[in-house]
């Protein structure tokens, strides 16, 4: 710190990158404030060198090997000024041109640019050609704010491990897109702000993961655990004043770790979610056959019991008609009728049948012999014929 | 003539050097002070006061300039191990920012921001175990971890300001907050075991839903069936009704008759071919057989 007595030499950290300044060139390094100083101080300097050289001319014009066959002193002086001023002449030339290229320069389109005038703030400018005062009067703090920047954080083994509200594990990475949108604050306010966004971005993924818990983090609230990250740092990094504003924070990775078979626990639940759906499904399908079968089945027996119930009714009604109409016929000559429907049933009946006829009467007090079995072949074979 | 060169060339350079010696810059971003023999005379730009950056004016040689940030700085602290009230043990990691709000007390204090950094690390790790070691885990992780932030701020602050560092304590934070590696291993076992649980349920409820489903189906189907049973025989007694009402209705106008002829008919279907009988002339069917004048006559 004992060093820094020399206003340029401890600004190692001078903005703008800019080569021709902090000091270097002795006419950059001149401190004046404006022009109107320095010609003056220039003139007395020229001044000086002139009467220098117009002494040195005085007292030694004799040297005749100065100027051979020398005319007028006044000739001669004129060109002895050309000899020792050129170097200076040139010095002061190259300065100049290096001091008027630090006037004029470009700021693209993704760019802001900060002026600061011996570190004062000035202004800011946008893109395009623009001027200042030369280095070191004013110099200059480029960014580009207008890109986007991306900072992922997390990836290895332990550092994307987080504790969930209900006390779970969850392993994640996320990534953080922001960009400057107050390049001043960005500039003057905040130490590392590119650092500040990180630790402010771990910090605030890490409480809101602490308030939710692992299941929703990881499958249903994955929107709103980024939506709340970031309004949680864009809060944050507005105290600071860290002139950031956060676009997005995307999550690259939710689930739950990959040590010690977690995942593959997690997976089993969703494959047995799966299985439990496939069950019921199975049964539903089984009750999709079953059901509509019974009621085929139904309407079958129904209409069984439908025919059965016409078909003899209709045969009722038949048979009662014929009874009708015979009886009807009966009615007319009942003796005959009977006699006849008796006999011709009897006919039918006793036709093709055996037959044996016995005299009650005469028969008396003989038992006759029957060979029943014999009869009964015989009806048999008749039969089978 | 050269002696001359010399003694103005020299002039010249000491001239220079006294008016490079007696400007210096601030820039925004920074606050400087200006010491006369070691002895702070005054702050330029000091934060607080409307900024007030740029070319600045000082006694050449014997006022020094020594530049302090004027920014909001960062600390951030080594990961403190500590046990909370329940005890179970945390990594909590955060990160400090602090502002330079008295650069002459900073100065004395802790110089630069590497001492700010030593400093401010000693007042966290007991600040940290004093305010987190009185609650429990669960609440460093979730429920109070802003409430807790804003209090360990509030508990260093204090101290700060106690010990006089010049300096404003503007936000701490939490980065991390978690188990020591060590104890990964037992709740991974708890998580596992939670899923294990969670799938045996939801493989029981589909086993259960299935059931119920499938005994549901074929109780509607035993109901669909039977209840078609109790029509059908409803409709077969309404058909059995119909046809005894009609033979009723036929039958009843003779009864005597009909059995003779329903006999008749009977006869005729029930006695088959192939049946022996064993007649005797007396029978209706036999009498002319016996006698011409058939059953009359003998009567």
């Amino acid at each position: 710190m004992a060093d820094n007595n020399s206003p340029w030499g401890p600004k190692g950290s001078k903005p703008g990158g800019n080569g021709s300044d902090g000091g270097k060139s002795p006419w950059g390094g001149k401190p004046s404030g404006n022009k109107g100083d320095r010609s003056p101080e220039l003139d007395n300097v020229i001044e000086g060198f002139k009467n220098i050289k117009r002494r040195s001319g005085g007292s030694g014009g004799k040297g005749p090997n100065r100027r051979p066959g020398g005319g007028g002193g006044g000739g001669g002086l004129g060109d002895l000024r050309l000899g020792p001023l050129g170097p200076l002449g040139i010095a002061v030339g190259v300065g100049l041109v290096l001091m008027a290229s630090t006037m004029v320069y470009t700021v693209d389109q993704t760019e802001r640019a900060l002026v600061l005038r011996f570190g004062d703030y000035v202004r800011t400018e946008g893109p395009g050609l623009k001027f200042k005062l030369p280095s070191p009067i004013e110099t200059l703090y480029k960014q580009e704010t207008e890109i986007i920047r991306r900072d992922t954080i997390g990836g290895n083994d332990f550092s994307s491990l987080m504790l969930t509200g209900d006390e779970n594990i969850v392993d994640i990475d996320f990534t953080v897109l922001w960009r400057i949108n107050d390049l001043a604050n960005y500039y003057f306010e905040v130490e590392d702000p590119a650092g500040a966004v990180r630790a402010v971005a771990e910090s605030a993924m890490r409480e809101v993961v602490g308030k939710n818990e692992l299941q929703q983090i990881i499958t249903t609230d994955r929107l709103a655990v980024t939506t709340a990250v970031r309004d949680l740092m864009q809060e944050t990094l507005d105290e600071y004043k860290a002139g950031v504003r956060v676009v997005e924070v995307q999550l690259q990775k939710a689930d739950a770790p990959d040590q010690g078979g977690v995942v593959d626990a997690f997976r089993d639940v969703e494959d047995a979610d799966q299985e439990r759906q496939t069950r019921i499904n199975t049964a539903v399908a089984s009750q999709n056959t079953i059901v509509p079968e019974a009621r085929g089945e139904a309407a079958q027996i129904l209409q069984d019991a439908q025919a059965y119930r016409d078909r003899v009714i209709a045969e009722a009604e038949g048979e009662a008609e014929r009874f009708n109409k015979i009886y009807e016929e009966y009615r007319k000559a009942p003796e005959v009728t009977r006699q006849r429907l008796y006999l011709e049933t009897i006919e039918e009946v006793y036709g093709p049948a055996e037959k044996v006829i016995l005299d009650s009467e005469g028969g008396s007090g003989v038992v006759p012999y029957l060979p029943l079995d014999q009869l009964g072949n015989r009806a048999r074979q008749q039969g089978a014929q | 003539m050269n002696q001359r060169l010399v003694a103005l060339a020299v002039l010249g350079g000491l001239i220079i050097i006294a008016i490079l010696g007696s400007l210096f810059t601030v820039e925004e971003h920074e606050q400087a002070i200006v010491f006369q023999f070691g002895e702070a005379q005054r702050v330029e730009n000091p934060w607080g006061e409307e900024a007030n950056a740029g070319l600045k004016l000082k006694a050449p040689f014997i006022e020094q300039v020594v530049y302090l940030s004027r920014r909001n700085l960062e600390v951030d602290l080594r990961p403190v191990e500590l046990l909370a009230s329940d005890q179970e043990r945390l990594v909590v990691d955060a990160f400090v920012r602090y502002r330079i709000t008295d650069p002459i007390r900073f100065y004395e204090t802790l110089r630069n921001e590497r001492g700010a950094q030593d400093q401010l690390q000693t007042i966290f790790d007991s600040t940290l175990r004093d305010v987190l070691g009185r609650v429990s885990q669960t609440d460093i992780i979730s429920g109070r971890r802003a409430e807790l932030m804003a209090e360990i701020q509030n508990v260093a602050d204090s101290v700060a300001e106690a010990e006089d560092l010049g300096i404003d304590i503007i936000d701490v934070r939490i980065k991390r907050a978690d188990l020591p590696q060590e104890n990964y291993a037992r709740v991974f076992e708890r998580m596992i075991s939670q899923r294990t649980l969670e799938a045996n349920l939801l493989r029981a409820e589909g086993t259960e839903r299935a059931r119920e489903i499938s005994a549901t189906a074929e109780r509607e189907a035993t109901v669909i069936r039977a209840d078609a049973q109790r029509q059908a025989e409803i409709i077969r007694g309404e058909g059995d009704g119909e046809r005894t009402r009609i033979f009723a209705e036929a039958f009843e106008k003779d009864p005597e008759f009909y059995a003779f002829y329903r006999s008749m008919e009977a006869y005729r279907k029930g006695l088959r071919n192939g049946t022996t009988y064993v007649l005797s002339p007396d029978s209706d069917f036999l009498s002319y057989l016996d006698d011409q004048q058939g059953p009359r006559g003998r009567r």
